[in-house]
């Protein structure tokens, strides 16, 4: 240590073994200055400078020591961080399959709703229509009956109206034989039943053309 | 590990549910009914709209001088009528049900005005159930005169068959009713105004006349 190069403020002094001298040229007195300076008796570190250098590369083996493990850690997290990755990647390729099937069953679903619903809506206007004929049927079905009945009604009043008929003439074949004023108001009674089926008669013959 | 980098909120749904219902058909459909009203002599079809589980709103002279008031939704189903009562201020009418209508609508809290966007929902022509859009063009006097106050014209193109129809805003909400057209195939609309402010007064309707 003593040969460690003093700090450059220091001059420089060899410090080692004096040297024969040779030289091929006669003696001369030796140059003051070569002589040891009786000042410099060895050029000695500072302690502080040991103790200090000594703790940095205590300190520099610890960081490297710490460094090292915290390195192998974030390799390890790395690795697993990776396989995480990895795994997730799968999932959200997995998932965005799933997705993509989904959105096939929803638009053929959808496609199917629609389908199903304008069906629905179709069906139920054929009842409806259905209903109306129904009901325009049955409406006609009441009206022909109420006709049938009307008709059978004249008819049967125009049957009473010609017995009658017949008999008011069998009977004036023979006015002797009756009270002149019943025979008058026999005939009358006739003519007023048979006046009253003609009128419905024509009634009913009106109604039917409408 | 880290394990917060996944989020545990779930993800939004893209659909949505809207006014759907079970079986798909969106609300403004299910409100709507196909009114047929069987009288002594003649047979006619109207639309009509529930506004609660037994009631329902329609024209008045979609169910006067009936013999029957038959009444279908919009999946085909019958409804039993257990009564009809008509306005005498408006061309309104109140039809009973014995069962449960499939779903009703909110009643709007005000009027719609010009420019607003409406939907009609009913059986034109006494056929299949129809959404037709439009707007509100104009406000005017009836000119039926069969209703007190003003009445709405929209553009909304309706047919015989149409009235009674409900007129939707954009939310779903009833807005009006269709009761007439003009030529120029313009829907005149009752307002909701005119419709709540009867509903609100149980004298202003009376027992719909029947057909002898």
């Amino acid at each position: 240590m003593e040969h460690e190069p003093s700090p450059v403020t220091q001059p420089i002094t060899r410090v080692g073994p004096p040297t024969v001298a040779f030289h091929p040229f006669p003696a001369v007195a030796p140059v003051a200055a070569a002589a040891p300076d009786p000042k410099v008796k060895g050029h000695r570190v500072p302690r502080f400078w040991i103790w200090a250098l000594t703790l940095a590369v205590a300190a520099t083996l610890a960081l490297a020591g710490y460094l090292l493990a915290t390195t192998n850690a974030w390799q390890h997290r790395a690795a697993e961080l990776d396989r995480a990755s990895k795994d997730l990647g799968s999932q959200l390729s997995a998932a965005r399959a799933d997705l993509q099937a989904s959105k096939s069953q929803l638009d053929s679903v959808t496609a199917q709703l629609a389908t199903a619903q304008t069906r629905i809506t179709q069906l139920a206007d054929e009842k409806a229509q259905l209903g109306d004929d129904r009901e325009a049927q049955r409406s006609l079905a009441d009206y022909q009956a109420r006709a049938t009945a009307a008709a059978a009604q004249v008819a049967a009043a125009m049957d009473k109206c010609i017995a009658g008929q017949q008999q008011y003439i069998g009977y004036l074949g023979n006015a002797a034989a009756y009270n002149p004023t019943e025979l008058a108001q026999f005939g009358t009674d006739v003519a007023g039943y048979c006046q009253t089926a003609t009128d419905a008669n024509a009634s009913l013959q009106q109604e039917l053309r409408k | 590990m880290p394990t917060g980098f996944v989020p545990t909120d779930d993800a939004t749904s893209t659909t949505s549910r809207g006014h759907l219902s079970p079986d798909g058909f969106d609300a403004a459909r299910r409100i709507a009914v196909r009114i047929r009203n069987v009288g002594c002599n003649s047979l006619s079809t109207g639309s009509g709209f529930a506004i609660d589980a037994t009631t329902l709103i329609t024209n008045r002279h979609v169910v006067v001088n009936a013999a029957a008031i038959q009444i279908s939704t919009y999946d085909g189903r019958d409804i039993a009528a257990t009564a009809a009562s008509t306005a005498t201020l408006a061309d309104l009418a109140i039809v009973r049900t014995a069962t449960a209508l499939p779903a009703f609508p909110d009643l709007a809290d005000r009027d719609p005005v010009r420019g607003d966007a409406i939907s009609v929902v009913g059986y034109p022509m006494g056929g299949e159930l129809t959404i037709t859009t439009g707007r509100v063009i104009d406000e005017t006097t009836d000119p039926l005169h069969a209703n007190l106050g003003e009445v709405l014209v929209t553009d909304a193109q309706v047919e015989p068959g149409s009235s009674g129809s409900a007129v939707l805003d954009s939310d779903g909400r009833v807005v009006g009713v269709v009761y007439a057209k003009n030529a120029a195939n313009q829907s005149y609309v009752v307002p909701v105004s005119t419709l709540k402010k009867l509903l609100a007064d149980t004298s202003s309707f009376s027992t719909a006349p029947a057909c002898r």
